[in-house]
């Protein structure tokens, strides 16, 4: 093969086209200069013969190249995580441009589009990015078949391909959703790590007071629920996920991991945690997790894993068995307001009562005072409370930055304006000054119901922080102080608080658009079964769609038997509307020609139906001089049924004499010298 | 095979009238055939090519073959209509005016250069070839019988041309173009062979009334169903085809079918085959296809040639 000829320019055209749709996919996720790379190589590409520029030659190839790695360098681009490697592929795939030349360099780029296309599926794999990936499948394929126009054809318009390519991919759709649910689910032979930190938002494992600000301003998807049966109140929907033990002075942190033995002390309260539950109260639900790369997971407390590769924590948080690079998909049974931890081990008391040495006299000073006038622990929390509903607080997304030694008695008798972890960072800190053990839990609280869906969507914006506090024979308590100062976050939904000070302009619009909010929701509600349903469908589900299978065949032959009638029924009805059977049966001399042109293709005679019966003739007679009349003897015939009107010829003597001429050909070796 | 009324045998045509016109031409049998074929079908012929090709040579071998008189119009920008149909003058002495005759009295007129003529001039002709009849200031002069006019045009993107609008170029029925000759007949050329010295001794073959009777014999070749049905997919699927603008008329469709039919008796036939029909198509539909893109109509004629079924 010699190339298959060279590219006309409709086909150079089409082929930028489909490269750049390709390259668009990857667009949100890589450097943009990668697409400046493209759009120059299909600029120089497409206007060289016009100036009549010579092909690059290796040295300006492999300078390029050079470049290309360079930039790679001073951007920062690790060829050790997966960005940096695709976004190597999508720099070879945008240089390739510059050689293109014949229709073989057309098909190198159109098969390297389809691997590039597939790994933007690495970044996203939502419905509407999957829509998209169909889109520019659909654009590959009409560009596919563009390149293989006949030559004839060549300078004929992309247009028409399209209509192909799209039957085509209509009548692929079938195999395409069996493959899917059929084929075997392998794990990874090897995975790259995502660029660590990019495109990934989320709460982060240390909470200095004004962090979770900025997540108030993300409107990105945490994660969706959907419920078993009704969902608990909006007050209720505490989504736990970290504890944060630890004060260093200027943020909270995770404590370190408990020992062995500590943790051999903690299997044994655990058990009895959830032996403490009401089965009455159990809530179940499925969650999807966003990726996050880290490995926590949320869930309302004390909960337990049914379904999903994850374990529950000592601190009754949940960590995924690996980190989350992708989605996962989990099910829970939580038992919400039932008592965790009655008997707390002493070094975790310890660890709940742990301060700095220095910093922060006031705060201190106030609880002694507390200490002084409460004995009882719990009557302690309703005053330490109550301060924060007396004194004037005032809840802002925008507080002014308390920092230094004494940060918090700075915001507890200064400043007083704050969000949810100054609040829950001071109460902590005060109730350990008090001595209660106490600690940082920071996770989401609430979500925006979808009615249209029936699903929970937490969304970053909904991040919170709040307290839990020991209270001995009662376990942990959850308090929020937040929802002292403003009720209206807690009873609400942050997305529903949109005259709030410095809430997004972005929440502002949505909320005095309501069909704008409407229409959210919907596609909110179509992501989620996409998510649910597709992107979420793996060996487990897998397993148990050929348990639902095996089961219903084995069942009872008489189950299965009306639906295969059903079906039976419904395809014969179809194809009586859509006329399979209404075609007219074919002329005999068309039946007998296009045998005979089948006949002669396979003997490498090119032949057709729109070459006339003369034509035909004359090319056997070429191949088989030998059987002149045979070859006369069936088109003379032939020709006087069909064209000598008069004539009368009988079905029977035109098929004795296509016999013969059969018969006759069939002896012969097929024809050399002629192709 | 009954040839009916005329007094020629078709063999004669095939075997003295193509060869006569080989001598003159060389090395173009099929673009000679079909120009014959164009002039038995009562049809004007249209001939597209470079200066130098023999588009001259050919129009008056023709006339000379059948027997007919023939006269040349040559086409230029400050031509008039009365330069071509002639015009009454005033005659003193017998007081009165009287109609001279212009050029195209004639049995053949060769149009030259057609296009680089006003399209006042070219609608003179051109009306004059569908009418077969001239109207001077309320009389109408008959033209001789049988009337052809071979017209020659310089191809469209040269300087100075005024291209033929769709409708006058429906009026032809044939475009043919010769084309260079291959190397053997040019060698022959160069020999010298032929050319305008072999046309002085160029005897008819037809008298104009063989011609006539022939032309009204080419109404009766037979045509079949199985035929009809052919001429019917062509012509619907230069109509639907996606880069064909404007498809075939029913006129065109006519023409299509009377060229066909000539073609089968100039190939010794009384009915008309698929091959007769495929032989004429560039040459009948070629100027009447407007595709959607640049492609020329005769690229789109052969596209159609290689896409529709003969028998279906």
């Amino acid at each position: 093969m010699n190339g298959g000829g060279l590219l006309q320019r409709p086909q150079l055209y089409s082929l930028s086209l489909m490269q750049l749709a390709v390259m668009l996919s990857l667009a949100p996720h890589l450097p943009l200069w990668l697409l400046g790379i493209l759009l120059s190589c299909a600029g120089w590409r497409l206007s060289r013969p016009r100036h009549a520029w010579q092909m690059p030659p290796l040295p300006v190839k492999l300078l390029l190249i050079g470049a290309c790695i360079a930039v790679f360098y001073f951007t920062h681009l690790s060829l050790r995580t997966m960005e940096g490697v695709v976004a190597l592929l999508a720099s070879g795939f945008a240089l390739k441009t510059l050689e293109v030349g014949s229709r073989r360099d057309g098909l190198v780029v159109i098969f390297a589009g389809s691997f590039v296309l597939a790994c933007s599926f690495l970044f996203d794999q939502s419905l509407w990015a999957s829509c998209y990936v169909i889109f520019c499948l659909w654009i590959l394929l009409a560009t596919l078949l563009h390149l293989h126009q006949p030559p004839l054809q060549r300078r004929s318009p992309w247009q028409p391909c399209f209509s192909r390519a799209a039957v085509l991919m209509a009548q692929s759709l079938p195999l395409m959703v069996v493959l899917y649910l059929v084929f075997p689910r392998l794990p990874p032979l090897w995975t790259m790590p995502l660029q660590s930190g990019q495109g990934l938002t989320g709460i982060s494992d240390r909470v200095a007071p004004g962090e979770l600000a900025s997540l108030a301003q993300s409107n990105e998807l945490a994660f969706q629920v959907s419920f078993d049966g009704a969902p608990p109140a909006q007050r209720q929907l505490y989504w736990r996920g970290l504890v944060l033990n630890r004060y260093d002075g200027s943020a909270w942190v995770p404590a370190p991991f408990p020992g062995p033995s500590q943790q051999q002390q903690l299997a044994q309260t655990q058990l009895r945690t959830l032996a403490d539950a009401d089965p009455g109260q159990a809530v179940s639900y499925s969650l999807i997790m966003q990726p996050s790369g880290q490995r926590w997971l949320f869930a309302l407390a004390p909960a337990e894993i049914l379904q999903g590769q994850a374990t529950v924590s000592y601190d009754d948080t949940l960590q995924a068995s690996k980190r989350l690079d992708d989605t996962l998909g989990l099910r829970l049974r939580s038992y919400p307001d039932s008592p965790r931890d009655r008997l707390l081990p002493d070094w975790l008391k310890r660890q709940s009562l742990q301060l700095p040495a220095m910093g922060n006299p006031r705060t201190r000073t106030l609880a002694e005072q507390l200490r002084h006038r409460y004995n009882d622990d719990a009557l302690l929390l309703q005053a330490a409370m109550a301060l924060y509903r007396q004194q004037p607080f005032t809840y802002t997304l925008t507080p002014p930055t308390y920092s230094g030694l004494n940060s918090i008695d700075d915001f507890m008798f200064d400043g007083q304006r704050g969000f949810c972890a100054h609040f829950a960072g001071s109460l902590v800190y005060l109730l350990r000054a008090a001595g209660i053990p106490t600690r940082l839990v920071v996770g989401y609280q609430g979500g925006e119901w979808n009615g249209r869906g029936n699903f929970l969507t937490v969304r970053q914006a909904e991040a919170h922080a709040w307290a839990e506090a020991w209270v001995s024979d009662k376990g942990w308590q959850r308090l929020d102080p937040t929802a002292m100062v403003a009720p209206d976050r807690i009873e609400r939904s942050t997305d529903q608080l949109a005259d709030m000070e410095g809430a997004p302009l972005l929440r502002r619009t949505l909320h005095a658009l309501p069909w704008l909010q409407l229409a959210r929701q919907q596609m909110d509600a179509w992501q989620y079964a996409w998510q649910r349903a597709v992107v979420n469908y793996g060996s487990n589900q897998q397993f148990q769609l050929w348990q639902q299978l095996q089961s219903f065949f084995s069942s009872d032959w008489r189950h299965w038997l009306w639906p295969l009638a059903a079906l039976l029924g419904l395809f014969t009805a179809f194809a009586t509307i859509s006329g399979v059977w209404r075609r007219q049966p074919k002329a005999l001399e068309v039946q007998l020609l296009e045998q005979l042109c089948t006949r002669m293709a396979q003997r490498g005679l090119t032949a057709s139906m729109s070459m006339t019966p003369q034509h035909l003739a004359q090319m056997l007679m070429e191949a088989y001089p030998a059987q002149q009349p045979a070859i006369d003897g069936f088109f003379a015939l032939l020709q006087q049924r069909l064209y000598q009107p008069g004539q009368q010829v009988s079905a029977a003597r035109l098929r004795h004499a296509y016999r013969t001429l059969i018969r006759l050909l069939r002896q012969r070796p097929a024809p050399t010298g002629r192709s | 095979m009954t040839l009916a009324p005329s007094s020629v045998p078709v063999a004669t045509l095939r075997d003295t009238l193509l060869p006569a016109l080989n001598q003159i031409i060389l090395g173009k049998e099929l673009t000679l055939k079909l120009a014959a074929t164009c002039l038995l079908a009562n049809g004007h012929l249209l001939l597209e090519d470079l200066p130098g090709m023999g588009k001259t040579t050919l129009s008056h071998a023709l006339a000379k073959v059948f027997g007919l008189s023939y006269r040349r119009i040559q086409f230029t920008s400050d031509l008039l209509p009365a330069d071509i149909l002639g015009a009454s003058v005033y005659h003193p002495e017998q007081q009165h005016f009287r109609f001279h005759p212009g050029p195209i009295f004639s049995q053949v007129v060769l149009a030259d250069e057609l296009n680089r003529a006003t399209p006042k001039a070219q609608s003179a002709l051109l009306e004059a070839m569908e009418e077969y009849q001239v109207s001077i200031e309320g009389e109408s002069w008959p033209l001789p019988q049988p009337f052809f006019v071979i017209a020659t045009q310089n191809p469209q993107h040269h300087a100075g041309t005024y291209p033929l609008p769709e409708s006058q170029l429906d009026r032809f029925l044939m475009r043919l173009s010769l084309g260079y000759p291959d190397p053997a007949a040019e060698r022959r050329l160069l020999r010298g062979d032929s050319g305008r010295e072999a046309l002085h001794s160029l005897q008819p073959v037809l008298s104009a009334e063989q011609l006539q009777l022939l032309q009204q014999d080419v109404q009766h070749a037979s045509v079949s169903e199985g035929l009809l049905d052919y001429v019917q997919r062509l012509v619907n699927y230069t109509r639907q085809h996606e880069q064909i603008e404007l498809g075939l008329s029913p006129r065109a469709a006519q023409a299509l079918l009377r060229a066909a039919r000539s073609w089968s008796l100039l190939s010794g036939r009384d009915y008309v085959l698929p091959d007769d029909v495929q032989a004429v198509f560039v040459a009948v539909a070629g100027h009447r296809l407007h595709g959607t893109g640049d492609q020329p109509g005769a690229h789109l004629a052969r596209l159609c040639l290689q896409q529709v079924q003969v028998v279906a």
